[in-house]
Formats: structure tokens, sequence, C-alpha cells
């Protein structure tokens, strides 16, 4: 059986269960939050604790695993002999971000981490056959949880969306509507990358009915560690890992441990999955490109891939913008005038300055008599998808709870309450730059 | 741990797993589909599916050895009990409703965080093995600082 047609069980929606048995043939069972793909005959294992099972493979080196399909329930289970422990490189590197994003997304960092990654040569792979009822069996042969196959062709939509906006504005509401349309991504986010700040801000949002200017601090949760490891993360069965992270700091504070409280996302608060990229060009991070789904086997590896590409064009595409729009700015604009006004650090930072000036306005500036010019294009575009809205006056609190808030299991804490953002108007907006009269402020 | 929060694991809506090792030292695995005990955790029997569960029942028969995993599947509290196969016999018909029963309640539970319970309930269940564990050790296996610690 090949492991990679089995990709759905390796998301981690399910918790898969492993046995082992230590040298006196004393068995221990227990679950693992995911079974690492990592070739046909290769998986890891996370190691966040020195634990039982961890012992027992320094002395008998097999193990059995069974996973299931998250759809289905169907089961399979893994024969395995455990080959070494990897605390650094690729593999480790990408394990362990997946457990940073939970550990700091629930306050948990530095008390859950990956210790190692256990590599194992799988022996043997099959399907448990009868574990489901034999009409069961039979509808789950038939569930296909893979994506539209039309990737190619969104691709290179998106791609000429992208290669034809000339301003910041057209580029981001026409890629997000693109990644909506043909890839079904309907609920997307891209912030830019604040480094003096060590922050992200929103500057562009599909699908929550607001949120430009909502930052994220660097490190802090799924988009802040993206953001600072400049690494793809794919997070399926979010909640699952949610809940297990959940647990850790229950069992750490029960134990007498103190953490801070849990960070709200800026995003779906019953979200499934995730996939969060970085923007980047060449050594730059230029921002973060999230994208959520309420399904929690929303994103395979082949979206991951499109994705990858995506998201580097759209980093191009930004920093090519940014720098037309620091050609075209105004000739009475203190901007234009200073010294380097081609610094990528100043050019994100007079952008971002304008982005929470949107943020935190909630009405025209009384000095504007006329509109901006893109003001009235915004009016004009209003009626159509990706409708533009005035500035609101002041910073607003996510609307609807927080993810954390409410999950079953969870006790209610008053001081895990999600700290106050900036955040949504009354529906998706986007919010084209001007050229800035401080420059370097913000 | 408290005594009634180790109860809770046999109340229902929990996920229970068994392991067990061949004596060539090979381990195998399966899901349980119900535990109960009769007298205050000193016995625990173990229901498992005869369709998936045969070269579990083989190894408990061979090497006597158990260990059991009882998980809340909402908040990820679990328990592992490590004992002695004392009895491995084919579940009683009056088994059958107590472990539909079980099978519902898991269900139930796992609706709540997005499977529904169809796909639940079309776990084979039936007919089942019952395994007798003698109790030897029971270790709090919750994620976090306290996993592996012995309970009691």
């Amino acid at each position: 059986m090949k492991l990679s047609s089995l990709s759905a069980c390796f998301q981690g929606v399910i918790p898969s269960i492993v046995a082992s048995s230590d040298a006196h043939g004393l068995p221990n069972i227990t679950y693992v939050s995911q079974v690492f793909l990592i070739d046909e005959t290769h998986v890891a294992l996370s190691c966040q604790f020195f634990n039982k099972t961890r012992r027992n493979l320094s002395e008998n080196p097999r193990a059995a695993v069974e996973i299931y399909d998250p759809v289905s329930f169907q089961a399979y289970r893994l024969e395995l002999r455990f080959l070494r422990e990897e605390t650094t490189g690729p593999l480790f590197d990408t394990m362990a971000m997946r457990i940073q994003a939970i550990a700091s997304h629930t306050g948990m960092e530095g008390v859950f981490r990956l210790i190692g990654a256990d590599v194992f040569e799988v022996v043997s792979a099959g399907r448990v056959e009868g574990f489901l009822t034999a009409g069961a069996a039979d509808a789950a042969d038939q569930v296909s949880v893979t994506g539209l196959r039309t990737e190619l062709r969104g691709l290179q939509l998106v791609s000429e969306r992208i290669n034809r906006a000339d301003d910041l504005e057209t580029l981001l509401a026409a890629t997000l509507d693109a990644l909506d349309v043909y890839f079904g991504f309907a609920y997307t986010i891209v912030l830019l990358a604040d480094d003096p700040a060590q922050k992200l801000v929103t500057i562009a949002c599909r699908g929550y009915g607001g949120g430009v200017g909502a930052e994220v601090a660097m490190g802090e949760g799924l988009i802040g560690t993206v953001g600072r490891e400049r690494r793809v993360l794919r997070m399926t069965g979010l909640n699952e890992s949610l809940r297990y992270g959940r647990a850790v700091r229950r069992s750490f504070l029960s134990d007498g441990g103190s953490s801070r409280p849990e960070i709200p996302l800026p995003g779906l608060p019953d979200a499934q999955s995730a996939l969060v990229m970085p923007l980047s060009v060449e050594d730059r991070l230029i921002g973060v490109l999230a994208v959520e789904s309420r399904d929690p086997v929303a994103f395979g590896e082949w979206h991951e891939a499109y994705l990858d590409i995506i998201a580097n064009q759209i980093a191009l595409g930004i920093d090519r913008v940014m720098d037309a729009d620091e050609t075209a700015a105004p000739a009475d604009s203190p901007s234009s005038s200073q010294a380097a006004p081609t610094d990528t650090i100043q050019r994100q930072r007079r952008t971002l300055t304008y982005y929470r000036g949107v943020s935190r306005q909630r009405v025209p500036h009384p000095q504007r008599a006329r509109p901006h010019p893109l003001e009235t294009a915004a009016r004009v575009e209003e009626a159509g998808p990706h409708r533009l809205h005035q500035p609101r006056a002041s910073p607003r609190p996510i609307p609807g709870p927080a993810r954390g808030e409410g999950q079953p299991g969870e006790p209610a804490d008053p001081a895990a309450q999600p700290a106050p953002r900036e955040v949504p108007g009354a529906a998706d907006h986007l919010h084209r730059p001007r050229p800035l009269r401080a420059p370097g402020r913000g | 741990m408290p005594r009634e929060t180790l109860r809770s694991f046999f109340t229902g809506g929990v996920s229970v797993i068994v392991g067990t090792v061949d004596a060539g030292g090979a381990p195998a695995c399966c899901r349980g589909i119900a535990i109960a005990t009769t007298d205050d955790f000193e016995t625990v029997t173990v229901y498992v599916p005869v369709a998936t569960a045969q070269a579990t029942v083989d190894n408990a028969g061979a090497t006597r050895r158990v260990a059991v995993g009882c998980s809340h599947p909402l908040s990820h509290e679990s328990i592992q009990i490590k004992g002695i196969a004392r009895d491995i016999r084919p579940a009683e018909a009056d088994a059958e409703v107590f472990v539909r029963r079980r099978l519902e309640e898991f269900a139930a539970v796992l609706e709540q965080i997005g499977l529904p319970p169809h796909v639940t309930m079309s776990v084979a269940h039936w007919p089942a093995f019952a395994i007798d564990v003698s109790v030897e050790e029971v270790f709090d296996q919750t994620p976090g600082p306290r996993a592996g610690v012995p309970i009691g």
C-alpha cells in the first residue's frame, strides 16, 4: 500500500494510536497527535515530552501505529521500526513549527515544544479489514478529499491578475478574489511586515467582514510564528491541535505553572484548518498570507505547493507596487523628497502607517473637503465584489467569539479573555496606501 | 488524579485503546469499544471488536500483558491502565446492549468535534471479545508535565 495514498490520515485530524513495548515485554499504548509522512517508507512521530514510548523505543525499536481517515474513519495499521531521533534539520524544523504555533497560541511556549522527531522505517502498512461495517466501508472507498483539480488554470489566472495590477489595492483585491473563485479559498488575510516593531499588520482580508489594521506580534500564534520562522505552516485538524495544546496548558497550570492568556486569532472563530505562508522577496519578509477554512481537511499538499507559488508572486507584486507608489509620490510630499525613498523598510513603514491610520479612523479626514480620487474610485467599486469602505475612527475588537472561548472541555478562565484588538469594519475592505507625509513613522 | 475523575473514564463518551505485545516483542494495538469495572478498579473489563482485535487478543493470551488507554476526546484528559489479562472470552450476548450504548455515547462526543454520528456508528463493534484485566498500575496520561505520573 502506498503511504502517499493515505495522506489524509497523516493530517492529524483524528489522533493516531501507537503501541510500544519495553525490553521486558511490558506494552505501552498512547495517542499521538500526528504521524508525519516523510516518504513512502518512512514516517516520524513527534516527541514533545520525554515519555514512556520514547524510553521503550530505546529498548525495543518495534512499534505499531493505527491511523484513521478523517472523513470515513477507516483505520490503517503501520508496523514500524525506530531508526533515529532528529533534533535539528529540515524534518525537525517542519514538525517543530506546527507545535511552536500551537504552543504560542495557547501560551505554552517553552513548555510544549518538540524535543525530537522520531524517525521510523515503515515495515508494513495495511488497511484494517472489518474496522467499518460492510456498507460504511464501501462508502468510504468512494470518498475523495482531493481538492479541485483546476489548479493549473487557477494559478495562471491568479498570476495574470497579480501581474496586471498597478496598485496595491487592485493587486490584493484581485488576488484574494481569484483565490476564492479559482481555489475556493474564501477566507484570506494578507498582512504586511513591520520589522522594526516586530509586528504584522493586516492590509487586506476577504470573507471576514473586515479586519484591516489588525496586528499580530511577530512570533505569536500561527501567523506570528510564520512571520518569525518564514516557513509555510499547514494546520489541519486545527481544533484537535488546539484542544491538545489546551490540555497541556491545563496540566501545566494545575501543576503550579503560570502562562500568559491564549492568543485570539484574527480570523474565523471556528476555523478547522489554516494554511499560512510567508511573503518573501529574496531574504526580506514582506508579509504573511493566511488562508482559513471550516473544513478540517481543506488543505492538502497540492494546496500548499500551489499557494507557495502564488505567495511568491504576491510578495513580488507587493514589492513592485510599493516601488511604483514610491516613484509616483506627489512632489510636495516630504516622503518623496527626503533621503532613502526606496529603502524597503521605510516604504513598508509608510504603507503600514497608512493602514494603521485607516484602522483608527471612523470618519473621513475633516480637512479633506473633496474626496480623494481613490475614494471616488472606491465608491464606484462598492457595488462590486470588493466593497471599499470609509475609514473608521477607532479600533474595535474582533467581532464574535475569539477562538478558544467556549470550547468544550476548556474551563472558563477570565484571565484568558482575549485582549482588545484593532480590527474590522462591517464588510470586506481593502485600502490603498497613499504617499504619506511622515516617512519612517508609525 | 481524584478518584472521581478516574471514575469519569468508565461512564461513557470515552475513547478506549488497547496495546499488547507478542512473545517476540512486536507490539499490536486496536481500538476498544467499551470498558467497565465492577470492583472499583481492581479489575477492568475491556471490550474489543472481534473483527479487528485478533492480534491483540492473541498477544494478551500469550503474554498476559495488557495496556489500556482511556481518553476524553474533548479535553484530552487521559489515563493508562496496565495489568494482567485474567480472562479472554467472546463477550456474552447480554453485553451487546452495553457495548452499543458506549459506542453511541462515544459518537455523541465525537459529533461535538465534527465527526458525524453515523460515521462513528459505522465502526464494527459486535461481536466482541471481553478481556478481564487485573489492574496493576494506573498512570495519568493527559498531555503535559504530569503525563506518566502514577495514580493512586
